[in-house]
Parts: C-alpha cells; sequence; structure tokens
C-alpha cells in the first residue's frame, strides 16, 4: 500500500529525511517511532503530497505519489498534527466540506458525515460550532475528517498530542478497527507505550535516518535486547549462582541474600529451565517478576540518549 | 469545479457565523452614509453666519442698523444676536462668530449732528467668507449715513438740537426737499443708467450636486480598500489553522480553493454594493443611475483588489509584516487614489499622480457608471481588463499559495 524507497527531503543544509526506506502493508498498523524534529512528519509530509521528495520515490496504491498525485491523494486520508478545521464552522460544515474535498458527491457524502459522526461520538454536537469543542472533540473531529471518505491508506500524525484519557481510548480503538477494516495505517508517535500497544510493525527514526525496523519481537531480537527477570525467595546465594551460570545466555545481574535478577533473551520461554536449575540448587522461590525490554530501552540503546519529547 | 463552489460556500458559512463582522464589512458604506447625511445633509450646503452686536447706543437708529443684517437675502444668511460689548469680545476672540459690530453711544446723535460717527467691526480671521460680506454691508451702511448726512444733515442738526421744531421750518424743508427731488428727477425716472439684473436659473437637467453626493463614490471605494483588506487577511487563519495544508493533500486542487474564495469574495463586494449605492440613494440623495452595473463594478473591481491584497500576503513571512504592507498600500491607494479625498478636493499635482492608482482607475468609471455616462464599448474593456488583471493575480496567487507561502 505505501512503498517508500530512499526517500531524502533536504531543507538548504539540513537533511531532514535521509535515505529512508519501508513499506507498509493493508490492515497493517504501521508505526514511525521517533522524538520531535525525527523526521516523521516531513516523511507524512512527502507521502501525503503536501511536500515534494528531494529524492527517492513513493508510491501509495500503487500510484507515484509525485508523478500521479491526484491519484495517490484519493487513496489517502491525512490526520494532522495541528488541527486542521475551521473553528467558525459547525462539525457537520466542517465534514461536508473537507469529504467534498475529497470528491465525495451528496448522498455518500451524507451516509459518510452520519457514520464518522456516530465513530467519534459527536452526533449530538454536530451543530454546534467547533470553537465550543473541547480539545479531545476537536482532536476526535480532525480524526473525523481524515476518515470520511474511507481511504485506503490513513495517514496519522501524532494524533492523540494533548489528548485527554478517554478520548485517546476512544481514537486507538478507532484505529485498530480502521486496520481491521483493511485499511494501512501509518502512525507516528513519540509515545513509546502507544507505539508499543497499536502497532503491528515499527520504523524507528532518528535525526532523518530509519535505524531500525521491524515487529516488536524482531526489534527486540535484532537488538539482542534482554528482558529482565527478578526472583525472589530463600536460597544459597554461592550455590545459586553456580547453577545459573551453567544455563546458557543468562546473565545475573546482581544475585544476594533473597533475590536475584537474571537477564535473557526471551524469558518467559526460559522460565522452566531457570526454576528447574535453582530447585537442584535448593532454592525456595517465593516471587518471579518477568520485564521484557521496552522500546524505550532500544531507543537508549540504539542512539545512546533518552526518548526525548 | 464543484469544489470551488464548496469553498465558496464554506466561506459564506464562515462569514454567517460570524455576523458582527460581516456587518461592520458591509456596513462600512452605510455608516459613512449616515456620517455624511449628518455632516452635509442632503440638500445643497449653505453656508450660514453669526453676527454679534454690541449696542452701545440703544436709539432707533442703532437698532436699525442691526436690522439691516437680517434684510431680504442677508437674512437667510446670517444670524444677528445682540450681546454686551465684554461678551462679545470674548466670544469672537475665541472664534464664535462671523464679525462683531460695535455701535458706539452717541452714533445716533454723531449721525444726526453731521459729525464723525463710527462703527467699529471686529472680523473672524479663521472665516473666510462670512467676514466679507459683514464687513462690505457695513461699508454700504456707512455710506448710506454719510448721504444722509450730505443731503438732510443741517436740517436734521437743527431739528435734534432746537427741541420740537416749527410748522414753518418743516414747511421750508419739505419745499426744499420738494425742489431737490424735481431736479435729480430727471435722472432717476427713469434712471439714466439701467442695471439689468438676470439671475440664472438653474438647468432644469442638471441636478446641484451637495458635498455628501461628490464624496459617496469616493468613500465606496474606500470601504471597497478596506473589506479587500480584511478579506485578504484571512488567509493567514487558513495558514495558521492548517486547513491550507489540508486542502493540498486532498484531490482538489489549490485553484479550486482561490477559485471558491473569490466567487465569495464577488458576492460579498456585491453585497457591500448594494448597501452602498441604497445608502447614497436614501441617506445622501445622490442620483443613481445604472445600480446593477455599479453593483457588478463594484464587485469586480474588489474581487481584482482581493487578489491583489492576497498576492501580497504571499510574499510576507508573517501576518504582522503582511498587515504592515498591505496597511501601507491600501493607505497609499486611498490617498492618492481619490477614495479619501475626491480629486475635485485634491492639489493638482497629487491629482495627476493619483490619477495612475488602479482604484483611481475604478473609481473615475464607477462615477461614470453612476452618472449614466459610461460607454457600453469602453466599460466592456474596462470590465473585460479588470476580469483580466484578476485572472493574472489568481494564476500567481494560486502557485504562491501552493509552492511557496506553506513551505
Amino acid at each position: 500500500m505505501i512503498q517508500v524507497e530512499h526517500l531524502r527531503k533536504i531543507y538548504g543544509e539540513i537533511a531532514a529525511v535521509d535515505d529512508a526506506t519501508f513499506t507498509a502493508h493493508a490492515g497493517e498498523i504501521f508505526g514511525l517511532l521517533g522524538p520531535n524534529g525525527a523526521g516523521k512528519t516531513t516523511t507524512i509530509g512527502c507521502i501525503s503530497g503536501l511536500l515534494t521528495p528531494t529524492a527517492g520515490r513513493i508510491q501509495t496504491d500503487g500510484h507515484d505519489v509525485v508523478r500521479d498525485g491526484t491519484a495517490a491523494r484519493r487513496a489517502i486520508g491525512v490526520v494532522p498534527q495541528d488541527l486542521a478545521l475551521y473553528d467558525d464552522l459547525t462539525a457537520i460544515e466542517n465534514l461536508e466540506y473537507w469529504g467534498g474535498a475529497q470528491g465525495l458527491r451528496r448522498s455518500e457524502l451524507k451516509q459518510g458525515i452520519a457514520k464518522v459522526l456516530e465513530l467519534t461520538g459527536l452526533q449530538d454536537r454536530a451543530k454546534e460550532t467547533v470553537k465550543r469543542y473541547s480539545g479531545g472533540m476537536k482532536r476526535r473531529l480532525n480524526f473525523a475528517c481524515g476518515l470520511l471518505h474511507q481511504p485506503k491508506i490513513l495517514l496519522l500524525d501524532e494524533p492523540t498530542v494533548g489528548v485527554d484519557p478517554q478520548s485517546r481510548v476512544r481514537l486507538l480503538d478507532l484505529i485498530r478497527g480502521e486496520a481491521k477494516a483493511g485499511t494501512c495505517v501509518l502512525y507516528t508517535t513519540h509515545y513509546m507505550e502507544e507505539a508499543e500497544s497499536l502497532c503491528d510493525r515499527i520504523a524507528i527514526m532518528d535525526h532523518g535516518r530509519l535505524i531500525a525496523q521491524g515487529t516488536l519481537a524482531e526489534l527486540r531480537a535484532m537488538m539482542g535486547e534482554r528482558d529482565l527477570l527478578r526472583l525472589t525467595g530463600v536460597w544459597n546465594t554461592e550455590a545459586v549462582r553456580k547453577a545459573l551460570a551453567q544455563l546458557d545466555s543468562i546473565e545475573v545481574v546482581p544475585v544476594g541474600e533473597g533475590s536475584a535478577i537474571l537477564s535473557t533473551p526471551n524469558a518467559s520461554n526460559r522460565l522452566p529451565s531457570v526454576f528447574a536449575a535453582l530447585s537442584s540448587a535448593g532454592a525456595d522461590i517465593r516471587g518471579a517478576t518477568l520485564t521484557q525490554s521496552s522500546l524505550e530501552s532500544l531507543f537508549i540503546k540504539l542512539t545512546g540518549k533518552e526518548l526525548r519529547e | 469545479m464543484r469544489f470551488m463552489f464548496l469553498s465558496a460556500l464554506k466561506d459564506i458559512r464562515r462569514l454567517r457565523h460570524d455576523p458582527l463582522t460581516l456587518a461592520a464589512w458591509i456596513g462600512t458604506p452605510l455608516m459613512v452614509g449616515l456620517l455624511l447625511a449628518a455632516f452635509f445633509g442632503r440638500e445643497q450646503a449653505k453656508p450660514r453666519g453669526l453676527v454679534l452686536i454690541a449696542d452701545q447706543d440703544k436709539t432707533f437708529l442703532s437698532a436699525l442698523v442691526s436690522h439691516a443684517y437680517t434684510q431680504d437675502k442677508l437674512g437667510e444668511m446670517f444670524t444677528v444676536q445682540q450681546v454686551p460689548l465684554e461678551e462679545g469680545r470674548q466670544r469672537i476672540d475665541s472664534g464664535d462668530g462671523s464679525a462683531l459690530v460695535i455701535i458706539p453711544k452717541g452714533f445716533s446723535k454723531a449721525v444726526l449732528g453731521t459729525e464723525q460717527a463710527s462703527i467699529q467691526l471686529i472680523t473672524n480671521p479663521s472665516q473666510s467668507i462670512m467676514p466679507d460680506i459683514v464687513e462690505s454691508v457695513t461699508s454700504v451702511l456707512v455710506e448710506g449715513a454719510w448721504r444722509l448726512q450730505q443731503i438732510m444733515g443741517d436740517d436734521l442738526n437743527r431739528f435734534s438740537g432746537n427741541g420740537q421744531p416749527s410748522d414753518a421750518d418743516i414747511a421750508a424743508s419739505s419745499i426744499r426737499y420738494r425742489h431737490l427731488f424735481s431736479d435729480i428727477r430727471k435722472y432717476l425716472d427713469p434712471l439714466v443708467i439701467k442695471v439689468t439684473v438676470e439671475a440664472i436659473e438653474p438647468n432644469p437637467g442638471r441636478r446641484q450636486v451637495n458635498i455628501g453626493e461628490a464624496m459617496f463614490p469616493s468613500m465606496t471605494f474606500l470601504a471597497v480598500l478596506f473589506l479587500a483588506f480584511g478579506l485578504a487577511n484571512d488567509i493567514w487563519k487558513e495558514k495558521a489553522h492548517s486547513t491550507l495544508r489540508r486542502v493540498v493533500v486532498t484531490p482538489s486542487t489549490m485553484a479550486g480553493f482561490l477559485g471558491g474564495k473569490v466567487l465569495a469574495q464577488w458576492l460579498i463586494f456585491a453585497a457591500l454594493g448594494i448597501v452602498s449605492l441604497l445608502s447614497g440613494k436614501f441617506l445622501i440623495g445622490a442620483e443613481i443611475r445604472g445600480a446593477v452595473l455599479a453593483v457588478l463594478w463594484i464587485a469586480a473591481c474588489g474581487g481584482a483588489m482581493y487578489m491583489l491584497l492576497m498576492l501580497l500576503n504571499t510574499f510576507c513571512s508573517n501576518q504582522r509584516g503582511a498587515t504592515m504592507l498591505s496597511n501601507l498600500l491600501v493607505m497609499t491607494l486611498g490617498m492618492l487614489g481619490g477614495c479619501f479625498f475626491p480629486f475635485e478636493l485634491m492639489p493638482n499635482s497629487l491629482t495627476r499622480i493619483g490619477r495612475w492608482a488602479p482604484n483611481a482607475w475604478a473609481l473615475l468609471r464607477f462615477k461614470d457608471i453612476l452618472a449614466g455616462h459610461a460607454d457600453p464599448a469602453r466599460l466592456a474593456a474596462a470590465f473585460g481588463a479588470v476580469l483580466g488583471l484578476t485572472a493574472l493575480l489568481f494564476a500567481a496567487g494560486a502557485w504562491r499559495l501552493r509552492w511557496r507561502f506553506l513551505s
């Protein structure tokens, strides 16, 4: 659905996007994760036709966005980071205008409006001017405007920024629903937990470059990132240390009286062998906590710095 | 094309939701019309002066002098107020009044006694016409008093100095005046010099234009300039709200978006034209011919002015700079192009420059349309020129909006 090949976008001497290549498929939520200024919005701008790439090639639904821009844009629905709404119009008037801009005609426009108003829960306030809406309601309407023409590709540029938790949950559910219905969703965010919970595949971006991409499990594996297993109980520390040392790929971070932290790839699969080794060493295990490696820790490992907002 | 109509509808709806702004824009000519009507009325303006008279003599003769300023036609031009001398001086010093006439005590006695009589006249230097008229009237009065003294002075002096005149004195005086009038009758009846006074009758085919009516076309085009300025500034709101960016990522074109704006502005300018013509006709009493053409002309010129200012906005990096630049252009065009002051009131040197301003050209065509003097062929060419210019500005504006203004 979206094919980006060696995309470059240069402003003066600064490369906002530098040699980015990725593919997003129908029914998939593809996350572009990175700090502010990483080049996520520029990438979406190039895909949506707002910006002209300096180099590289982008296709949406089989159409080249530069050479066949109109056809390429027809397949796309964009939910921009900013609220691209007329706050002096009502929700219905906004939807009529943006639906018209997408080429929807009367009956399908009317049906589309009714559907997205219901989806976003704005039907009760649809005839109010947008300036009277709360921030969350405006976000939902912003989303509805991008969704109205049932696009094959949905480009979401940090759609949950500044949204209250209730609206956020609703928006994320809507996105999952769209992907389930076959829409290809490209989702940019700098919220790690959002990317982790929502995206099927993730590309990590920093300083305009894609530094890694794949499923969450692939990314973890790719980086050799280990899970952490915290154990509590009663044992002989030296006996436990010796028993764990015999297991492959297990790194004992600290072990002391009554507590130990082990680092291991894919820890959930290693739990039986760990418990068996500890049992043979005479340990009485009272508790175990498994912490999977997070994107945050991956990002730190990849870039040497924390993900900044 | 459909998106263009949708865009026009969107802009009209936005204005409908903001009735105060709409009223302020459309109501500008109405307000100007009201002000012009309040200042100048519907009739031709007539100057009216105030003559202060400090009559210290308080005699029959001094009362006649006071009365002279309100005789016949002078009465339509002057209001006379009797004031004490001090108050009169204070008021004329503060500019309240066209002139102060001081009739000193003993004036009557001096006139009747062939002594030197004087009337003191103090005029207001801040007024140009009325004090001159008062001075002329006073000169005539003084000359009349001198003639009276020359002809009847001895008798008047004798009568006034010796109490009640005797019958013989009156009879002798009567005979002397009879001989005098008989001698001069040959000059007076009929008059040797016949003065024919011919008043120029107003041409029934030519209306007298009042000041408000003269300023009305200028004020209308001033409202057009201000409205174009306000509407063009809206592009910054489109940019700030990211709606302009959203248009770019739809399959619709920037030309459709801008075309809708121009279409909406034409309608708004037409509404302005209708309000302007109605206020001109009913508030100022202006004669309006070719009202439909006049409204179309205002709409066409307003659309072109909107496009010019909108294009200018796209060259600026921020709204503040754009507002300043647009203000500068609007004020300069307004001043030079006969919108703030009609050409008739401008110095010739400025008028020569101002006539090159595009709004001046439009204003002159507008006056021709209002007066019913517009030549159809020339008018068609003028409409063509305005629409052609709008098309050029439109093409440049659409390109700049898409490729420069958003980046």
